[in-house]
């Protein structure tokens, strides 16, 4: 299967998979100069067990690649301004 | 002067619970009314309603909602609602909600809304009948919002859909799955309707601000696209403006 193919089934994946139900997340599947196969994710969550939920998942569905998360799990902080409409 | 506060796509579960109380126990002071612009859920589960009638229910504002794709999962749509209803939040689909702030009366409708792409690369109801069937539910979605609209008797008019009625706040997604986050026709309905204001979700990677092409201001208010647990509009009603 290809790069492209296989990040195509993550992605599949990580949506459909009950336990992570994520549509947000991007699986993208490079090669580290010693020729390693690694996979980037990125995208945002609501906490911090989806995050681990999801890279988790991902390892057991590629145990031969080196995953990297880069997903942000964000904050429900206050708001700054208000945004005035005329 | 209304004072809006506004989110979606906040995925509520279990562990959720609790996440944006903080901020929401300070709302009243920021917002007249807080609407919540669908994917309230992660599968759309009674459970998962529970969670989201506990973090948002029994606020010192009222609460509109639509419900988004992923409150559809687990084709427990009307109970979800009830859920919802029992913790005093309103979940419109096609209807609409008027309600007193100070001496103004704010009108919102409220449809799910659906995909189908943007003015010259729209689906279109052609060819197989699960084709037709998509455009058509779209077509659906948008008339019953513009009817929703028609029949509000208020001085500012608010759309609130999950799906995304114009492109602009999609900017950031992938230009290939714009059919699937959002339609123009939505915006057409919003354009015809009256409206101050129109808010959505569902676009996590897109944009906050975007306008109409009749230039109805338009905010992609999905968590991960404004971070905070909500943001505020403050709107003030000019000359009423009736829908043509």
């Amino acid at each position: 299967m290809t790069g492209e193919h296989r990040a195509a089934a993550l992605q599949r994946v990580l949506a459909e998979d009950p336990a992570i139900a994520e549509l947000g997340i991007d699986a993208t599947i490079g090669q580290t100069p010693a020729g390693d196969v690694t996979i980037v994710l990125s995208g945002q969550v609501e906490t911090a067990e989806r995050r681990s939920a999801i890279e988790q998942r991902v390892r057991d569905e590629a145990p031969d690649c080196h995953v990297v998360s880069d997903i942000l799990v964000i904050e429900p902080t206050l708001p700054a301004e208000p945004e005035v409409l005329p | 002067m209304i004072r809006v506060a506004a989110v979606g796509d906040v995925h509520v579960d279990a562990d959720v619970v609790g996440r944006y109380r903080p901020a929401l126990d300070q709302l009243a002071t920021a917002a007249d009314v807080l609407l919540l612009a669908g994917d309230l859920t992660r599968h759309g589960t009674t459970a998962e309603a529970e969670c989201v009638a506990k973090e948002f229910g029994g606020l010192a504002v009222p609460v509109v909602a639509v419900l988004g794709n992923h409150d559809y999962h687990s084709d427990q749509v009307e109970r979800i609602t009830e859920i919802l209803d029992e913790a005093g939040i309103t979940v419109l689909e096609g209807s609409g909600t008027t309600l007193r702030c100070g001496d103004q009366r704010l009108g919102v409708a409220g449809v799910k809304g659906f995909g189908g792409g943007f003015s010259g690369r729209c689906a279109t109801a052609f060819g197989e009948p699960e084709l037709k069937a998509f455009v058509r539910h779209t077509e659906l979605s948008a008339a019953r919002l513009a009817d929703a609209l028609s029949t509000l008797d208020c001085d500012i008019r608010i759309a609130l859909t999950h799906f995304s009625p114009v492109p602009d706040t999609l900017v950031g997604e992938p230009l290939e799955i714009y059919p699937f986050l959002g339609s123009s026709l939505l915006g057409e309905a919003i354009d015809a309707g009256g409206v101050t204001l129109a808010v959505h979700g569902h676009a996590h990677a897109g944009t906050e601000r975007g306008t109409t092409p009749g230039g109805v201001p338009v905010r992609n208010v999905a968590h991960p696209v404004i971070g905070d647990a909500y943001r505020v509009f403050h709107l003030t009603a000019g000359a009423p403006v009736e829908p043509t």
